[in-house]
């Protein structure tokens, strides 16, 4: 910690105020800390800065170490990218969605794809349909990639494809490309985000028929190359903090287990020969932003300062473009409450506003009704208000890194950093991010975390508002209704069937196989599948008839 | 209360993979006392027969993405099929009210929805194992 250490049996100014004006039983609780446990002190001062360099541990905007944020101007330039998620059903419904929010203000689209696409299944296969257009948009070939992004202005919107695990982000993303292709917009014009995270795929959510880890990261770094090589301004990964604080960590899990994951790419690119500056300024990661305020903005700014000393010192990268943490913010999810539904608009303000304090690239607001259902068209847009509201109204923007300097913020960013780093010291001791994936050490630190997180609550400790404390009779709410999906998506995927050159579908998949078996890049022979209409559950299967499924160590 | 030593089978069905809910009332009834069998993700009929053979007194699902309507049915009706009305079955997750009453109606014993207390779920679970 950063503290001013005292003499022997002398007390430091701040440690005599304390023992004056703090005896315990003046106190509301026996213990302050912050969600993740780190103390918290009564009050901050100078002496808790002892040791803090300026330059060394701060910066200015858009220098290095980047602690107040990746640009000289941050929200003053360029405010942050609203990119509300959408996606549900077929992709006629969702592109309507993206319409609605794009015409209301929304600056970036932020697609979810439903849960047979992101783990690589069709439609209509016997386990998918029960969740055809569940969670997300279901895309079953190019044709439906087409549908969704028609009349989008993809060459002018930046578009962030939700694809969560690798196995079904390397065919969608295909669809994507050879989408533009179609359109005549070429590559070097997309701008846009894949989440492409293989702890998706095998520790976060594991679904049915999950590849093994080592295969899962592989195609992740496909994607990342491919990208680098062609897709210039593509963020081809997403490292998604998001969703490891969903599935219960904390914020140092969090952010410990992130930039574990962008030490292992990065490791795993130079490994193919490719030199850090081409690649490392490519890649990009997606934060929670959960009830703990403060932890929270220490999370982002010790984010900052972490990366950039971990491709500085570690990987030598020169290129500031390498060094700067950028990312995407989602409001927690699993901080919104069924009870009292609206309360929740109130919370998501509050995570959005840690989001812009702690320098946010673009953010995402749940809808209230998040814990109930798909959000309707009135909260979707309710949120993005919220945001608008954030922009125009707080003035929060007017300046950089605001709460910079503050004695708490820099103390906690730093405590933050200490604890981060002695979490990625212990993944690299396992043998770093993939080994402790496929031995089943990061489930259970999740699952820990969440079964602590829940006793808190149970036990009172952990006051939420409607929930064991403030409650009310429940009040029904609108409740979205999922439009029919199955059935359209049989009929396209039945004549696309029939019409498409059956001779070009066996040659495209034998291609991928081809390239699976000697553990080339797949992303070129995917495209060409792609634009062949082959579908998205005959190229995923390529990858798990080749390498097999996995049985996860999520253990009681 | 007390569970005594009544098994339960906790499952998620189809491709939904939040297991964070399922994962968390899996560890709490172990420690209530419960002997809880985790399957992670299964189809209906996986789900019926691995109750079967573990011979389980509940089979508890765990459901985020909305598919209850389509997956819970299945499993009821094929374990009147197979005479394994016996196995009592409850669900937990995001599940609309109207939904929660037609399961129930179908023969769900409960809906347990988001925020429940698991130590409710605990009690509610250790008093009742009503066959139909």
């Amino acid at each position: 910690m950063l503290q001013k250490t005292s003499g022997v049996g002398k007390l430091s100014k701040k440690a005599s105020w304390i023992n004056k004006c703090y005896p315990f039983q003046m106190e509301r609780k026996s213990r302050f800390s912050t969600l993740s446990g780190i103390p918290v002190q009564p009050v901050y001062t100078d002496e808790d800065l002892d040791g803090l360099d300026y330059a060394k541990d701060l910066g200015y905007p858009g220098e290095a170490p980047f602690t107040r944020g990746v640009h000289p101007t941050m929200y003053r330039g360029r405010l942050w990218t609203m990119r509300q998620l959408a996606g549900f059903g077929p992709p006629e419904e969702t592109n309507k969605r993206y319409k609605l929010l794009l015409a209301q203000g929304a600056t970036g689209i932020n697609g979810v794809f439903d849960y047979p696409t992101l783990r690589g299944f069709n439609s209509d296969h016997p386990e998918a349909q029960a969740d055809a257009g569940r969670g997300g948009v279901a895309i079953d070939s190019l044709e439906d990639m087409m549908i969704l992004f028609d009349g989008i202005p993809i060459d002018d919107v930046s578009v962030s494809l939700v694809t969560c695990q690798p196995v079904g982000t390397v065919p969608v993303l295909a669809m994507y490309l050879a989408q533009a292709e179609k359109r005549n917009i070429s590559f070097e014009k997309l701008a846009g985000t894949t989440q492409n995270d293989f702890l998706m795929e095998t520790a976060v959510t594991i679904g049915w028929n999950i590849l093994p880890p080592r295969y899962s990261f592989k195609l992740s770094c496909d994607v990342i190359e491919y990208c680098v090589k062609h897709v210039p301004r593509w963020n081809p990964i997403s490292i998604a903090g998001y969703n490891y604080r969903e599935a219960g960590a904390n914020a140092v899990q969090e952010l410990g287990l992130c930039l574990a994951h962008g030490i292992a790419c990065v490791e795993e690119l130079l490994s193919r020969g490719m030199a850090v500056d081409d690649f490392a300024p490519r890649i990009s990661f997606f934060l929670n932003s959960h009830n703990d305020f403060f932890e929270e903005i220490a999370k982002f700014r010790a984010a900052r300062k972490l990366w950039c000393e971990i491709m500085t010192e570690r990987f030598g990268a020169r290129d500031p473009r390498s060094q700067k943490f950028r990312f995407h913010v989602q409001t927690a999810g699993s901080a919104l409450t069924a009870q009292q539904p609206l309360n929740n608009i109130t919370r998501a303000a509050y995570h959005a506003l840690a989001a812009v304090l702690g320098g946010a690239q673009s953010v995402h607001i749940d809808g209230y009704d998040e814990a109930l259902c798909t959000p309707t068209e009135t909260s979707a847009l309710i949120a993005l208000r919220t945001q608008q509201v954030l922009q125009h109204e707080t003035n929060v923007t007017c300046t950089v890194d605001p709460l910079g300097g503050s004695y708490f913020v820099e103390n906690l960013t730093h405590e933050m950093g200490r604890r981060v780093t002695d979490y990625i010291a212990k993944i690299e001791s396992m043998g770093g991010l993939v080994e402790s994936a496929s031995k089943g050490w990061v489930h259970d630190e999740i699952a820990d975390s969440a079964v602590q997180y829940q006793k808190a609550v149970e036990s009172g400790e952990m006051l939420v508002v409607g929930v064991n404390c403030h409650t009310l009779e429940d009040q029904p709410v609108e409740i979205f209704a999922q439009p029919e999906t199955l059935n359209r998506q049989k009929a396209k995927l039945g004549e696309l069937r029939k019409r498409r050159d059956q001779a070009a579908v066996q040659t495209a998949l034998g291609t991928i196989r081809e390239a699976c078996r000697r553990m080339d890049n797949v992303m070129p022979s995917v495209i060409e599948a792609a634009k062949s209409w082959v579908t998205e559950g005959e190229i995923a299967e390529v990858f798990r008839q080749e390498w097999g499924c996995w049985d996860p160590p999520l253990r009681l | 209360m007390g569970a005594g030593h009544k098994r339960i089978l906790i499952a998620k069905v189809g491709m939904d993979a939040h297991w964070r809910g399922a994962i968390v009332i899996a560890r709490s009834l172990r420690d209530a006392g419960f002997e809880v069998v985790f399957a992670g993700n299964l189809s209906p009929a996986g789900i019926v027969a691995t109750a079967i053979q573990e011979a389980v007194d509940y089979i508890g699902i765990s459901s985020l993405s909305g598919n209850h309507m389509i997956t819970v049915p299945p499993i009821l009706d094929s374990l009147r099929s197979k005479n394994a009305g016996d196995i009592t079955v409850v669900v937990g997750g995001i599940v609309p009210p109207d939904d929660a009453k037609e399961l129930k109606r179908l023969g769900v014993l409960e809906v347990f929805g988001p925020g429940r207390s698991i130590q409710s779920i605990v009690d509610f679970l250790g008093q009742s194992h009503k066959a139909w």
